[in-house]
């Protein structure tokens, strides 16, 4: 059965109709476009479909849509700055060759967006469990881990 | 999609507590990381849900006046490790509830979730074990108090029945007062892992920190429910801190498992990790409280 929900994506108030029984990561793949939600596990285990709610990062393939009503959601596509400019995260991610075929990096950047968040330091082994709930099977970790850490550095520093 | 015939929310225990009465085929769910998981896996199928994890009544962590530290169920469990009462008071249930799953796993899945979800290595069910801890079930036909002791049945199993929610997880003062606790996970990897065992010890220390007044061991994934070595606390309660007094806890607690051969682990292994996780975990906690564990 369809159900009319509202909810913020990206900064722009949305009313969908989506079916009871779909995931947060079909809604926001299929009816808004915004692909960056990647389907891997589709089970909470890899964090390829990792988006923020209400600031917290949270798998969207075990999240019922129905359920985002009048939350507030943030996906890679709404990190873009007005004009155009990359966030902070992502430009640390191009500069440490953090990413290699990609498909776990939108996951990656989004639980980093909210980590860079806190304008905390971290030491590597905090790093290391907060991006846990990520899997990348290029291995790259420890690029992505340089690139998070260079973000949260810069955020204290600045 | 998920294998449901829908989903309902509700904006008041009550009135969740009524849609239950009514409603035979209703199904609680809180955060949904096991639930919607089980539907993916088909081992749920046709469900219709009451979601219940949005509901303020059920959030939060609050200290009375007399130190009775209470749980909201859909709390989940980045709110409970980063909660200044947890922290001040229950360290232990804070760190243990922080190696469950992976952290977008911990934003959303729920202390109650975790509990009526009743797996053998439940991270929860240990020290709330530990803290004798009780839980409060609504009904319809109004609430009852079960001790965490008596409300594991089997696995997946409590003795919640299905009109029931569990709403409150209440821990006194003087279960958690002077006492100290430790938790260890065993498991493959440190994150997103399940346990091949866990243990959780509280104890309390005499005031020259060489008698244990009282102790309380927890095992998960030891037998077909996380529970209490009885027997062990028993004999425990009342020994000096000693070497002796460990071996015969990790001698003792063997008597009081019955653990199973999974892929996981082996049953041999099982006991050998009850072995050994049972004095790692009494030491730890004999440290903290201010005692020496190698006298």
């Amino acid at each position: 059965m369809l159900k009319v929900i509202t909810l913020n994506v990206n900064g722009q108030k949305q009313e969908l109709a989506v079916d009871e029984s779909e995931s947060l990561a079909d809604t926001l793949r299929n009816r808004l476009g915004l692909t960056s939600v990647k389907k891997g596990c589709e089970v909470g285990e890899c964090g390829a479909c990792t988006v923020l709610m209400d600031g917290k990062a949270v798998n969207t393939c075990i999240y019922l849509s129905v359920l985002a009503q009048g939350k507030s959601i943030l996906t890679v596509e709404g990190l873009r700055g007005k004009n155009g400019e990359l966030h902070p995260v992502q430009q640390a991610f191009i500069d440490e060759a953090a990413v290699q075929c990609g498909f776990c990096t939108p996951g990656f950047i989004m639980t980093a967006v909210e980590i860079v968040g806190r304008k905390k330091k971290y030491t590597r082994d905090e790093l290391r469990k907060l991006i846990s709930g990520h899997l990348c099977r290029c291995t790259g970790y420890e690029n992505i881990l340089n690139a998070i850490q260079k973000a949260c550095d810069e955020m204290v520093e600045n | 999609m998920f294998d449901l015939n829908g989903i309902e929310t509700a904006n008041s225990i009550e009135e969740a507590a009524e849609k239950l009465s009514c409603n035979e085929s209703l199904m609680l769910m809180a955060g949904g990381t096991d639930v919607l998981v089980k539907i993916r896996h088909h081992e749920l199928e046709g469900m219709k849900l009451l979601c219940i994890a949005d509901m303020d009544e059920l959030k939060g962590i609050r200290k009375d006046e007399k130190g009775v530290i209470v749980i909201g169920a859909a709390t989940c469990f980045t709110d409970i490790t980063n909660n200044e009462i947890i922290k001040r008071h229950i360290p232990a249930l804070g760190i243990a509830v922080d190696d469950i799953g992976g952290p977008q796993i911990r934003n959303v899945a729920t202390i109650g979730g975790n509990l009526c979800n009743a797996a053998v290595s439940a991270d929860s069910a240990g020290m709330l074990l530990v803290l004798d801890a009780e839980a409060e079930l609504v009904s319809k036909n109004g609430k009852r108090i079960v001790k965490m002791a008596e409300f594991f049945v089997g696995p997946s199993k409590t003795v919640r029945q299905r009109d029931e929610i569990l709403t409150r997880v209440i821990i006194k003062k003087e279960n958690y007062d002077n006492y100290h606790a430790h938790y260890i996970k065993f498991s493959q990897r440190k994150a997103m892992d399940i346990s091949i065992l866990n243990c959780a010890v509280n104890l309390k220390l005499s005031k020259d920190k060489s008698i244990i007044d009282d102790y309380k061991i927890a095992l998960g994934v030891a037998a077909p429910k996380p529970f209490l070595c009885e027997n062990t606390q028993k004999q425990v309660k009342g020994r000096n801190v000693s070497k002796e007094t460990l071996e015969l806890i990790s001698k003792s607690v063997l008597e009081e498992i019955n653990p199973r051969d999974s892929w996981r682990g082996s049953r041999e292994f099982r006991f050998q990790l009850a072995k050994q996780l049972s004095i790692r975990a009494t030491k730890q906690a004999i440290e903290f409280a201010g005692g020496k564990s190698d006298a």
